[in-house]
């Protein structure tokens, strides 16, 4: 299943087109090269112009850049979406669950499901949170499920994203040049709009402020410009018509969270934060951040304000706790998961060290706290040498590492240099919950631009794609 | 509107005005530099735009006495000074990039290109570009971008904010110009209204572009006196104290209807002692006095509008 | 023992600050050991009650412009109970003890004191009060009590590797060694009477700065206190305020100022001891 050559999901083994991609290969066939070509030059234009970049952190100062779009969609069957919306809503109410769960009463670990360390002994566990009840016992109200496909019907959950998830902006706007684009195409496929992500995401989010505000203020928090996802910050504010603002703008009285307007002080309700748990209050956690607001954390815990997501929400993310969804899934929901994990080793267990140690070259082994593509190791595209520093890095600590098998990601069409060709892609759908979980149909594609690449994060040379949820 | 927003937008603005201010006051002593009967000390004609500046002494300590090379390089280049024409149009920029999304885009690429031309800028650079060309072109940058705001932006509260801090800015730097003007260009011992150099009244009006507005007003041969009363208390000269305060007046009208917060009092009663004020009255008890007095007071003004807009506390 | 408590720290700025948002950890709480009679905290804004993770009663305090000086002073009263330094189990203690195991940055256990509490590995496992008393005694007889040789931000193994500090490194030092061997341990911050040993002030005052210790789970017994700086178990002249991992999360007073300039922080801290110690009273009536 995991191995061999990857999976077209435009093109049958038949050398024909998939009945959802009929209409875009057909489109494809009508269209010069040259006008594809044209409209990705219109679509970075674009892009530029309404300056849709992001930072990246190397050596010196901070670059800003764009990620690359590919103008080719990626298409998803209304079946396959099925799937997908299912599965997603599943593991995101268990992970809920769960969550409210460790910071209470505990019972999955009572259990003996999880091995209490795992979760206690956790950085991302935050004890701050014990105890603390949330309006609606939602953790993660916006979470990213980064899923890979490897088959007609295996779709596979890489990695959860419960903290702060990012590239939802690349979603809406991925969508608004598409249809600027090329309409006549867009308007013949019956995709399903996404346009509705920010009202969702509004009225969630109103709908778990602390009990007793009937016209509840929300305001999204920046740690600010230099962020990588800064404008995606501004850009969801401004769709959901709310302010963007600094942790300097706030400041704590009262057991309550106000904002420094010229009007004068006004009472916050619900922030949604784009900032680490670790920068919120330097009171509670990192002294030295100054992005943050002293005194948040006493507020959370008296219940006068709600971050979304919550704090403490990381732990359900770890690598560490991933390979134990599935069974997360069982426990609370009683349910088995719609959706399977990818396979992986807990380099913890000694005997997954040894056989990850002796298929080094055939595995993916990475960074159980990691995150972005970072500090990990391909085994098949890696040298000899950086398989062997590699090695040493895990057995001075294996409990920091996981392993999983190098997967044939499947492909998409995507405009190259010389044509069209197949390339590697994951998916990002967000999940939001409030007072119930549901994803508006479409997801941020990502694709790995280089021939024969499996990585595709935007931090490594990815693109994006729009991804087409279609009606039937 | 956050006040983080209010403060970063009235910033924007009284950054980029004191840009011009400097362009303007270094202009008139290039001139004065230049005329025929130069005076035997360099000096006489740099120090005055050191003395105008924020930090006299921070340009003693590291230079000593004012020359044509050090000023230019301590009020156009110095990147460490903060009220340099360049820092202070990196100021503006960086003000204007945090609000992006409350300026109109042509106001956001007005300011942008301009720093841009600036970023590099160096001793070379200034002297290939021309000191009278690079004078110009920062007037006309600032007036650019107040066309562009007048003419693009929104007129709501943000825009308030960017007209106040103008204003601010421009009363403080006119008084300024007049106040050191005024004692280097009196000969020591001549009383108000002695004979004058022409020339030198005549460019100390042009600093603050009232050499026309002087001729229109008075039609008469200029006089110390006259030039003060223009300055301060002329209600349609736009850089005379009384036009700027009228100016804090009326917008504060419009951010603060209440009229409860102690900026707008200060206000008021800072505008009424100008529209009311008489030149003579302000002659006799010293012009030097008067406009300390002032200074002192816009400042306080400016602390104020900080303290009652820009840092909003719960307990009032 | 009976005693009147009244501390006061002040804030002292250069340049006033826009804004100071305190924790304080201030207000200490009835239970085996103590019971706590009026307790009035005051401070120049509104308090907001809370509870922390550890079930400390804290309060927030968020004052706008403060001044040139920002005082916070505490007084109340207490009694007293020896109860050996054994705290037993209870409903409050609302996180797993598991969490008391994890590092922080106080309180890592780096190769000196992991190496210093290993020979006590057996001696704990076998009897882990005995085992803890022994390791207690031989921090104590290791680090020396030295006043300003450490600061309020040194770390359990910078304190260790200079073999001095004082009260707050002693704790840091002994929590460091007993995660090492596995036992959770916390910080305790409060106040300790010196009175009959210490110097004594007019009115039977004991000037004193606040006191730091540390306590470890001990399975059938509950937390237990071990005071490593004075190489003994709590008894009736301590009064425990607050609880944490470390000093950063049990301190009575933490604070954050935004502008301003040049702070400087001071304490003084004053006991009285309102019964009439046994030993007086025994002389009187001979």
């Amino acid at each position: 299943m995991l191995r061999g050559p990857a999976f077209d999901e435009m093109t049958d083994p038949a050398g024909g087109p998939r009945p959802a991609w009929a209409a875009l290969q057909s489109w494809l066939d009508a269209t010069p090269l040259d006008l594809l070509h044209r409209k990705h030059g219109e679509a970075e234009a674009l892009f530029r112009r309404l300056g849709i970049t992001f930072y990246l952190y190397g050596d010196g100062a901070a670059a800003e850049r764009m990620i690359p779009f590919d103008v080719l969609p990626r298409i998803l069957s209304a079946a396959e979406w099925s799937t997908i919306e299912r599965g997603c809503i599943q593991r995101v109410r268990a992970l809920n669950m769960f969550l409210h769960d460790i910071y209470h009463e505990q019972e999955i670990l009572r259990a003996g499901r999880i091995p209490p360390d795992l979760v206690i002994g956790n950085r991302a566990y935050r004890p701050e949170m014990a105890g603390v009840d949330l309006p609606g016992k939602v953790y993660s109200h916006i979470a990213g499920i980064d899923i890979v496909r490897t088959g007609p019907d295996d779709f596979l959950v890489l990695e959860d994203n419960l903290r702060t998830p990012s590239g939802v902006s690349y979603m809406l706007e991925n969508r608004e040049t598409t249809m600027r684009l090329f309409p006549d195409l867009f308007a013949g496929m019956s995709v399903r709009p996404v346009g509705s992500y920010p009202d969702q995401l509004l009225q969630n989010l109103r709908a778990v402020a602390p009990p007793g505000r009937p016209d509840p203020a929300v305001v999204l928090l920046t740690p600010g410009r230099l962020n990588a996802a800064y404008f995606e910050h501004v850009f969801l504010a401004e769709q959901m018509g709310v302010e963007l603002v600094e942790g300097r703008d706030l400041f704590v009285d009262g057991g309550r969270i106000f904002m420094r307007t010229t009007g004068g002080p006004e009472q916050i309700d619900v922030i949604y934060r784009r900032i680490d748990d670790d920068f919120l209050d330097p009171l509670a956690f990192d002294p030295e951040s100054v992005l943050g607001v002293a005194g948040l954390l006493s507020v959370v815990r008296g219940g006068g304000v709600t971050l979304a997501n919550a704090i403490g929400a990381g732990v359900a993310d770890d690598k560490a706790i991933y390979s134990f969804v599935p069974e997360i899934v069982r426990f609370y929901l009683g349910e088995e998961p719609v959706l399977a994990n990818v396979p992986s080793y807990l380099l913890r267990n000694p005997e997954d060290c040894r056989y990850v140690l002796e298929h080094l070259d055939e595995l993916v082994v990475k960074e159980v706290h990691g995150s972005g593509g970072h500090g990990m190791l391909i085994g098949p595209k890696a040298s000899r040498q950086e398989r062997e520093a590699y090695r040493a890095r895990i057995l001075a600590d294996p409990a920091a590492f996981m392993a999983q098998p190098t997967l044939a990601l499947s492909t998409c069409p995507t405009l190259v240099e010389d044509g069209i060709a197949p390339r590697h892609v994951d998916l990002r759908p967000f999940v939001l919950s409030g007072e119930v979980t549901s994803l508006v149909p479409g997801a941020f594609t990502r694709v790995a631009l280089p021939e024969g690449s499996l990585v595709v994060n935007s931090s490594q040379g990815g693109g994006t794609k729009d991804t087409w949820v279609l009606d039937a | 509107m956050l006040s983080r927003s209010a403060e970063n937008l009235y910033w924007m603005s009284r950054y980029i005005e004191r840009a011009e201010n400097a362009a303007r006051v270094l202009d008139v002593s290039y001139r004065m530099s230049l005329m025929p009967a130069a005076a035997p000390k360099e000096s006489l004609y740099w120090q005055p735009a050191i003395e105008i500046g924020n930090d006299p002494a921070a340009f003693r300590a590291r230079f000593g006495e004012a020359g044509q090379s050090n000023v230019l390089r301590f009020t156009v280049l110095d990147r460490s000074n903060p009220s340099s024409v360049y820092s202070c149009i990196r100021a503006a920029r960086e003000n204007a990039r945090a609000e992006r999304t409350r300026i109109s885009s042509e106001m956001w690429e007005a300011l942008n290109e301009t720093w841009l031309a600036v970023a590099d800028l160096d001793a070379a650079r200034l002297d290939t570009w021309g000191l009278r060309a690079f004078f110009d072109w920062v007037k006309s940058r600032s007036h650019l971008f107040r066309g562009v705001t007048v003419g693009t932006a929104l007129q709501d509260d943000a825009f308030h904010f960017i007209r106040i801090g103008t204003f601010i800015e421009r009363a403080d730097s006119t008084a300024r110009i007049l106040d050191v003007k005024y004692h280097v260009l009196l000969p020591s011992g001549e009383e108000a209204g002695g004979s004058v150099d022409y020339y030198q009244w005549g460019a100390l009006l042009r600093s603050v572009s009232a050499f026309r507005a002087y001729r229109n007003v008075y039609r008469r041969e200029i006089a110390p006196w006259r030039v003060a009363e223009l300055l301060i208390l002329h209600p349609a000269f736009p850089r005379s104290l009384a036009a700027c305060l009228a100016g804090v007046d009326r917008t504060l009208g419009l951010l603060a209807p209440s009229g409860r917060l102690e900026c707008v009092r200060l206000a008021g009663e800072l505008y009424a002692d100008l529209r009311y004020g008489k030149i003579d009255d302000i002659f006799r008890s010293g012009l030097h006095e008067f406009l300390e007095d002032f200074i002192g007071r816009n400042n306080r003004l400016a602390g104020q509008l900080q303290s009652d807009f820009m840092m909003s506390s719960v307990v009032e | 023992m009976h005693l009147r408590i009244e501390s006061a720290t002040t804030y002292a700025y250069d340049r006033p600050p826009r804004h100071s948002t305190q924790y304080l950890r201030l207000t200490p709480q009835s239970g085996p050991g103590q019971t706590v009679g009026r307790w009035d905290i005051s401070a120049p804004g509104a308090l907001t009650a809370w509870n922390d993770m550890f079930g400390n009663r804290c309060h927030t305090l968020s004052v706008e412009r403060p001044g040139p000086a920002l005082e916070i002073a505490v007084a109340g009263t207490v009694e007293t109970r020896d109860t050996a330094g054994i705290l037993p189990p209870s409903p409050a203690d609302a996180l797993p003890d598991a969490v008391y195991l994890r590092d922080t940055g106080y309180t890592g256990a780096d190769h000196g004191i992991a190496d210093f509490a290993e020979p006590w590995r057996d001696a704990c496992r076998a009897d882990r009060l005995a085992g803890l008393h022994e390791l207690m005694t031989a921090i104590h007889a290791e680090i020396a009590y030295v006043e300003g040789a450490t600061s309020v931000l040194t770390t359990a193994g910078e304190a260790f590797a200079e073999r001095r500090g004082v009260c707050q490194d002693h704790a840091h030092i002994l929590i460091a060694a007993a995660r090492s061997l596995g036992i959770p341990a916390r910080y305790v911050s409060g106040y300790l009477w010196t009175g009959e040993t210490g110097e004594t002030g007019a009115g039977g005052a004991a000037f004193s700065a606040s006191h730091a210790w540390a306590e470890c789970r001990i399975e059938e017994l509950g937390w237990v206190s071990f005071d490593p700086a004075n190489g003994v178990c709590a008894n009736d002249a301590y009064v425990r305020v607050a609880v944490g991992f470390d000093y950063a999360t049990a301190c009575p007073v933490r604070g954050v100022r935004t502008g301003g300039g040049g702070e400087r922080m001071t304490t003084e801290i004053r006991l009285f001891r309102e019964d009439e110690p046994a030993i007086l009273q025994a002389e009187r009536e001979a």
